[in-house]
């Protein structure tokens, strides 16, 4: 009798068992399972002169981007989730990646000016000069 | 640890047709969007190598050189040359000016080409580096107090580093009429660094990517415009 009771207890835990793992499985399988869900992201770029106009906001490894406004600032039309990579870049200054995060929804990006000075020495062509090694 | 004599034939296997068709098939783009641009450039192309390629030859076949711009240039950091805060304000604002010209005219200097050169480098993945230092130019004469008057380009490509200057590939300025020529030298692309030392010095010496930095042709002190 006792030997009964326990099979069958055994059974249920078995049985419970098996559904469990479906369930993680299967939560698994979910490609949204540890994510947050799709949001839209919005943003504003800024640099040591105020903000960006004119910036290019694009989605690292694809070809989806947003051109920030007159105010630098933008909203990114797809939807982003957790852990995709913004590239912010502007010529002149140091391209910024930034990693959306669980509770992203707004980003404020500062960018880096490059930190070169201008100097400059072109060839020249100087009609006076016949030999190629001296066209400087 | 930097390579030594890194150069474009270890390239050899590699053939830039295709990566020179496709930087031709862009001409005329414009800068705004650089990342789209790059991603044009870049997509179809599988290493490193023909990557970069097609971005120099893009940049040497559609950047011009902006002959005003370089001589005023000269001209104001001669003149402040002792006067360092007025410098440095100068240079601050020259910077956005030259900035503000390559994105709307594709016209610039050493430094303009380098920029950009670093920054669609980096927008491919590769790391890239702007080298500052001396460039030798015949006919203008140089003495030795003078401060660094170039700048061009260390890419890293399988791992090793190579020199580049797109502003002396891309051509000339004719300076009877200021007007710039596109007149494509390959020489200057991935040149084998001893051949590069004859008329580039980096200030930081490394960036020369040879043991002994080859001084002769330099005259072996610090040159400039004069």
């Amino acid at each position: 009798m006792k030997t009964r009771k326990t099979t069958a207890k055994r059974n249920v835990f078995k049985t419970l068992g098996f559904f469990s793992l479906c369930t993680i499985l299967g939560l698994m399988a979910n490609p949204t399972y540890g994510q947050e869900a799709e949001r839209s992201i919005a943003g504003v770029v800024n640099s040591i002169d105020g903000p960006v106009s004119g910036a290019t906001v694009i989605l690292k490894g694809t070809s989806s981007y947003i051109v920030t406004d007159d105010q630098g600032q933008f909203t990114f039309p797809e939807l982003l989730k957790e852990d995709d990579v913004l590239v912010i870049s502007f010529l002149g200054y140091e391209t910024a990646e930034v990693v959306i995060k669980e509770d992203t929804t707004f980003i404020n990006s500062s960018l880096e000016d490059i930190p070169v000075v201008i100097i400059g020495a072109l060839r020249v062509k100087d009609a006076s000069v016949t030999t190629p090694e001296e066209k400087y | 640890m930097l390579p030594l004599q890194a150069q474009q034939s270890d390239f050899k296997t590699i053939d830039f047709t295709r990566a020179d068709q496709i930087a031709t098939a862009h001409k005329g783009e414009e800068l705004y969007n650089l990342p789209i641009l790059v991603f044009g450039l870049t997509r179809n192309l599988n290493t490193e190598v023909e990557k970069f390629r097609s971005i120099y030859y893009w940049v040497c076949h559609n950047i011009k050189g902006e002959y005003n711009l370089m001589q005023e240039n000269l001209r104001m950091r001669k003149k402040l040359q002792y006067e360092i805060e007025e410098r440095i304000n100068w240079e601050q604002n020259f910077k956005k000016l030259v900035l503000d010209k390559l994105r709307s005219d594709k016209e610039t200097l050493c430094t303009g080409y380098a920029i950009l050169i670093q920054q669609m480098a980096q927008l491919a993945g590769l790391e890239c580096k702007i080298i500052n230092g001396y460039g030798r130019l015949n006919r203008i004469k140089m003495d030795n107090i003078g401060l660094p008057n170039h700048s061009w380009n260390a890419i890293k490509l399988n791992g090793k580093w190579y020199l580049c200057d797109a502003t002396w590939s891309s051509g000339l300025t004719d300076v009877s009429s200021y007007l710039f020529e596109f007149d494509y030298d390959d020489s200057y692309f991935l040149m084998e660094p001893i051949e590069f030392a004859k008329n580039h010095r980096p200030i930081e010496a490394t960036w020369a990517l040879i043991t002994q930095p080859q001084t002769s042709e330099l005259g072996g002190v610090p040159t400039k415009l004069d």
